[in-house]
């Protein structure tokens, strides 16, 4: 079994360099930024998977390899460094669920569907009564890596990934309008090639809006590599979600140890990426409701 | 701007895996082309006024590179699939040619075809990639044509003839190398480009000028396919190919799957195998297993004989110089039982370029046309090499640097181009502008911001001297002795700040990594840093404020440490004295100003600091160097004489190591994996055996078990010869494996140590002006105090492994260069002086031994056979190390004192 990426680039950092910083310090004053960090669960998951993941993200496993070609200012598929991925996002793709989505970031394909809001099932799981309950469930597909294993249902990795989408969600959904109620999100990868945290919430958030819960704002989240601004090889890659309206950062993820500069030109680059998304899920919105709009006036 | 995504398939090592990645193709690629309008871009590498845009296919990048970087060549379109294809097959030859795009005095420009919407081409059905490839090339050209227009004219170069036919078909301007340089009308060019033997293009004007030689010399390599096979069932037997250095005509390969060495005898056997190539080889039949004899290299086609000096470590020499077991000619009966093959195929070649110069020959009638000429290289495990020249006026009498490029079964050489270079991979040119604008304004003068800066100790008040070796310019490390109230010293070592100077990413810190340390040779140096750096801003001179980084310790008398500190400085050194000086000031009685006071002291504290060493195991190993006075107007060596070591020198080298542990303790405290540091691996058995063979054939038992128990028997191989323990030093030292910087996360703790010094940890820190390491160790120590951050380099852990390895190489290089230099200067001061001379016996062969002689560090065969005689009339004494004429009384043993006489031949 080879190593997963993830062990190699803990390895590989420096004992030294600045912990990864639990709060992220607000350069503006009036940026006021939340941040859930969520420490890497080193080893947690298919290491083989993870594998893969990366391998399908940025091409190769050794992080020796440079990412972006000096000669060519090209990243090996083709894209400039601070290029985002081909998004496409569609709603109502399930046609059962309250609200549902598809989304894809290059070749990531992620579904979305929501139930919700809708009683209690178990009331033992309700925390209190003021507020929803929002619950998330995430899987990937057997089908969606290319060695067709079956994915156990509740490891560690995907137990995480959906408490990480949870609280994502949650920061955004106003959950005290929906008083002793529960909403649920199912998210499944159908093919998994990189940055599936950051696909799954988007989805996810296209999915509640399809469904029509309140929501404070837009919860967007891209991953940002190191590499996309110096060709330094390594690779820890950022995930940020983003409230892009009120400017706030619910969920902060890092794999590895950075120091302090860079861990903030990482960021500043996902926080881009995330409002370019949130732009892109704002007009398949818009066109949905335009296309809802004609089908009411017929 | 996202244009489209297509698939493509890969399959990957092991498993047959699917892997579907993106592929985005665009509209906004630019050309480089400054006479283009429509693109838009800000950089155009290719100028407007070329004579025609050159877009070159991977064989041509993968063998005519010398040719391309030769200035002459210019406007050239290298294709990302070009690059990708060179990347995968030859990662020299890429790693040249990405240095040449990024140059930018060179109008080289990549173009990224495979992900330009116009170029991108998909493999058909049936299409093989490398058809594929090449079909890209073609659209990539003709979209350049059309593109550019009329005015510029495109050009294809390509050496296969296929591609240039479909080409020509598609309406391409396409030429081969040799036609395209022959249109330059430079005949300095035509040398540099590589013939191809392969038979793709016709060659007009080369015929073989020696027809009669027509003949099969070398039997043909087996196929790839068999040599696996042959591998996988036993029949063949894989290895690197090493050839004995004392006789090119012997060459060993050590197998792993016989678990010894393989004796290879001969160049039909070598069959053209290289030193350092990968081969699968043959073993010959039990009953040719007897030749195996050591020689000193005397064939008849190739009688030079080469005066060495002697080598310092195990891996100067030939790993096992001699068989071990060969017997005596007389004695019939006896085979050896070392397995003798022949080489049936070259797995992986070690083609590289080497240093030489051209075989004299007279000048063809006809100059200026294309000659002929035997290149020897100065490296005699390495066969004579073809070339052919047009300027061969040029080459004769000049160290020249020759490629391999092929060796067919028809010639009894392998054939080669020239490329003059530098000998020892010694990059000897001028430092650029770009590096030289990196230095501090001069001249420098101490700022008061570095006064002010709080992580800066001011230490201009205490009394700092400087000891090195006589007119020595670039003083990198200073020392200071003061006695405490307590009865302690405090002891401080300074040495000169120069990250301070050199920021890392950099391009001077870059051009320093790369030299990777000065050169020392005989009258002349090699700088790793510009001149100013190197012999002022940062040379820790006397009466000057200087920045220094220094390690302070508290110690008793008794040179037990009480405390260590760390601190970037500020010193202004009272005297930078010599080591002669300094000596003649401790041994002054009549002397008692205050500084030959602090001398005195550090000499005491030394003293024990070495015992103490000692005691731990360290050894006193000896090498033999030499000294020189030059001529300051022919650079001509007037005398010649072993340097002497002082007391003063040992003092110094005392704190020096003291302040390398303590500096590598506090770095590998604080970055358990990434420090650089510096290790000796001990030697194995194997290693010592010569060493322990010679010693008891004189009767002489050595105890190798640790790097202590050597120590002492070193210390008690005495006899009535007073050069007797200072020769088996020098041999046990010639034992040794160097010593090499690794990064400390790659290995585990108990690979740290340091077998010579018998220091569980250390690194160098204490000369940054003339290697590279030190300055990473500087680094990581101010990383350590938290003065500054650790750049970027040390958080990848290849890369840092890399440079490691570089400064290896370089560090290698440099020792070999300066070698070089000495012995060329031996060389030269025989050159006028034939003498007789004092020499001893260190290796005794069947038809002579090799002598050394002490009072010049050479070494040198002697021969008691005439040559081409395979010395019959000798005898050899495996166990005593003999040699013998039967009948005679003659005989020659090893240690032995010999008067020899030295002239040039």
């Amino acid at each position: 079994m080879p190593l997963s990426p993830r062990r190699l680039t803990a390895s590989l950092a420096p004992l030294h360099s600045p912990p990864p910083p639990r709060q992220p310090p607000s350069s503006a004053p009036q940026k006021t930024r939340r941040a859930t960090t969520h420490e890497l669960i080193a080893g947690g998951g298919n290491p083989s998977l993870s594998r893969q993941q990366r391998l399908g993200e940025r091409g190769r496993a050794p992080p020796a390899m440079e990412y972006v070609n000096p000669l060519t200012g090209f990243r090996v598929d083709g894209r400039r460094p601070n290029e985002m991925r081909q998004l496409k996002g569609e709603v109502g793709v399930v046609a059962r669920a309250d609200g549902s989505a598809l989304f894809e970031m290059g070749n990531t394909r992620v579904i979305a569907a929501v139930y919700g809001p809708r009683e209690v099932q178990n009331k033992g799981q309700q925390v209190n009564s003021k507020d929803a309950l929002v619950r998330c469930e995430y899987r990937m597909a057997d089908f969606s890596t290319g060695d067709r294993r079956r994915k156990p249902k509740g490891d560690r990795r995907s137990t995480e990934i959906s408490l990480v989408i949870r609280q994502t969600m949650e920061a955004s959904i106003l959950t005290h309008l929906m008083p002793r109620s529960q909403i649920d999100i199912f998210v499944q990868v159908l093919q998994a090639d990189g940055g599936t945290r950051a696909a799954c919430i988007n989805a996810a958030t296209l999915a509640l809006a399809d469904a029509g819960i309140p929501m404070r704002d837009i919860v967007t989240s891209c991953s940002a590599d190191l590499n996309y601004i110096e060709d330094s090889a390594g690779g820890p890659d950022v995930t940020v979600g983003f409230l892009t309206k009120m400017d706030k950062v619910t969920l902060l993820q890092m794999d590895a140890k950075l120091p302090m500069d860079t861990f903030e030109t990482v960021m500043d680059l996902a926080i881009e990426g995330c409002k370019a998304i949130a732009n892109y899920i704002r007009e398949v919105l818009l066109e949905n409701t335009r296309r809802l709009e004609c089908q009411r006036d017929h | 701007m996202l244009q489209s995504k297509t698939f493509v398939k890969k399959t990957r090592a092991g498993r047959v895996q699917k892997v579907v990645r993106e592929h985005y193709l665009r509209d906004d690629i630019s050309c480089g082309a400054a006479s283009c309008s429509t693109c838009g871009a800000v950089e155009h590498p290719l100028s407007a006024d070329a004579a025609a845009i050159l877009v070159v296919d991977t064989n041509v990048v993968l063998h005519q590179i010398d040719l391309l970087e030769n200035p002459a060549i210019d406007d050239v379109v290298l294709l990302s699939v070009v690059l990708d294809e060179v990347k995968n097959k030859n990662l020299a030859v890429f790693n040249r040619i990405k240095a040449l795009c990024s140059n930018k005095a060179r109008r080289f420009f990549v173009f990224t075809n495979e992900h330009h919407r116009d170029t991108y081409v998909k493999e058909m059905v049936g299409e093989s990639p490398n058809d594929r490839n090449d079909r890209a090339i073609r659209v990539a050209t003709r979209w350049y044509q059309s593109h550019l227009g009329e005015n510029v004219k495109v050009l294809l170069i390509t050496n296969d003839r296929d591609n240039k036919r479909k080409a020509i078909e598609e309406g391409i301007n396409a030429e081969t190398v040799e036609s395209y340089v022959r249109s330059l009308a430079q005949p300095g060019l035509l040398d540099l480009v590589v013939v191809s033997t392969s038979g793709d293009v016709t060659m007009e004007d080369v015929e073989d000028l020696r027809p009669s030689k027509k003949k099969v010399i070398y039997s043909e390599h087996k196929p790839m396919s068999e040599i696996t096979a042959g591998l996988r069932c036993g029949i063949y037997h894989q290895g690197k190919l090493r050839v004995n250095r004392y006789n090119p005509f012997e060459a060993y390969v050590g197998s792993e799957s016989i678990g010894d060495e393989i004796v290879i005898h001969g160049r039909s056997n070598m069959n053209r195998a290289f030193d350092g190539d990968i081969v699968a080889v043959e073993l010959l039949p039990q009953d040719q297993w007897h030749e195996s004899k050591s020689f000193i290299a005397d064939d008849d086609e190739d009688d030079e004989e080469d005066v060495h000096l002697a080598p310092n470590s195990a891996d100067d020499a030939p790993r096992k110089a001699n068989p071990t077991q060969s017997t005596a000619a007389s004695s019939a009966d006896s085979v050896s039982s070392r397995p003798v093959g022949r080489v049936v195929g070259i797995i992986k070649r070690n083609w590289n370029s080497y240093c030489g110069s051209l075989e004299p020959m007279p000048m063809p009638a006809g100059s200026g046309g294309v000659a002929h000429a035997l290149f020897v290289s100065k490296d005699r495990r390495i066969p004579k090499i073809r070339i052919q020249t047009r300027q061969l006026g040029n080459l004769l009498d000049k160290r020249i640097i020759v490629a391999v490029d092929s060796w067919d079964v028809l010639s009894r050489y392998p054939s080669g181009h020239y490329v003059v270079l530098i000998e020892n991979d010694i990059n000897t040119r001028p430092f650029s502008t770009q590096v030289l604008a990196c230095l501090p304004p001069l001249p420098w003068t101490l700022s008061p911001e570095d006064l002010a800066n709080p992580n800066r100790q001011d230490l201009r008040h205490v009394r700092v001297f400087s000891v090195d070796p006589p007119g020595c310019r670039d003083i990198d490390d200073a020392l200071h002795c003061t006695p405490l109230p307590n009865g302690n010293f405090e002891v401080g070592v300074h040495i000169a700040d120069v990250t301070n100077f050199v920021h890392p990413g950099t391009p001077l810190d870059e051009e320093a990594s790369q030299r990777g340390t000065s050169v020392y040779l005989v009258g002349q140096r090699i700088d790793m840093l510009p001149k100013p750096l190197t012999e002022d801003v940062c040379s820790l001179r006397a009466d000057v404020e200087r920045l220094a980084f220094s390690v302070i310790w508290e110690m008793t008398p008794h040179a037990d440490i009480i405390s260590t500190r760390y601190t970037k400085s500020v010193i202004k050194s009272c005297a930078a004295m010599s080591y002669v000086e300094a000596q003649a000031r401790m041994d002054d009685s009549r002397l008692v100003d205050p500084l030959t006071v602090d001398l005195r002291n550090l000499n005491s504290l030394a003293k024990i600091m070495r015992h103490r060493r000692c005691e731990r195991g360290a050894l006193t190993l000896a090498s033999a160097e030499v000294k020189f006075e030059i001529d300051s107007e022919t650079h001509d060596p007037l005398d010649i004489g072993i340097y002497q070591i002082r007391e003063a020198n040992q003092m110094i080298e005392e704190f020096m190591l003291a302040a390398n542990i303590s500096v590598a303790e506090k770095i590998l405290k604080h970055f358990p994996l990434c420090s650089l540091l510096r290790r000796h691996p001990s030697p194995t058995k194997e290693m010592l055996e010569p060493l322990l063979r010679t010693a008891s054939s004189v009767g002489l038992n050595l105890d190798v078990s640790s790097s202590k128990a050597l120590a002492e028997s070193l210390d008690n191989a005495k006899n009535d010869d007073p050069y007797f323990n200072k020769l088996i030093r020098i041999l046990a030292t010639r034992c040794m494996t160097q010593a090499v910087y690794f990064c400390s996360g790659d290995l585990t703790f108990s690979e740290y140590y340091h077998y010579g010094l018998a220091a569980s940890l250390y690194t160098h820190f204490t000369s940054p002006i003339r290697r590279y390491a030190d300055v990473i160790v500087h680094r990581l120590l101010a990383a350590a105090l938290e003065i500054a951050k650790l750049p970027p380099l040390f958080q990848d852990g290849p890369q840092l492994t890399g440079v490691a390895d570089n400064l290896n190489y370089r560090h290698r290089n440099a020792q070999m260069a300066s070698r070089a230099s000495v012995e060329l200067h031996t060389l030269i001061y025989f050159r006028t002086r034939p003498m007789d001379t004092e020499a001893r016996i260190v290796k005794i062969k069947a038809n002579g031994f090799i002598v050394f002689v002490p009072k010049f560090g050479i070494e040198g065969p002697i021969y008691l056979t005439p040559k081409g005689d395979k010395g019959g009339d000798w005898v050899v004494d495996e166990v005593h190390q003999r040699v013998t004429k039967p009948g005679t009384n003659v005989s020659y043993a090893v240690l032995q004192t010999v008067m020899i006489h030295m002239e040039k031949r």
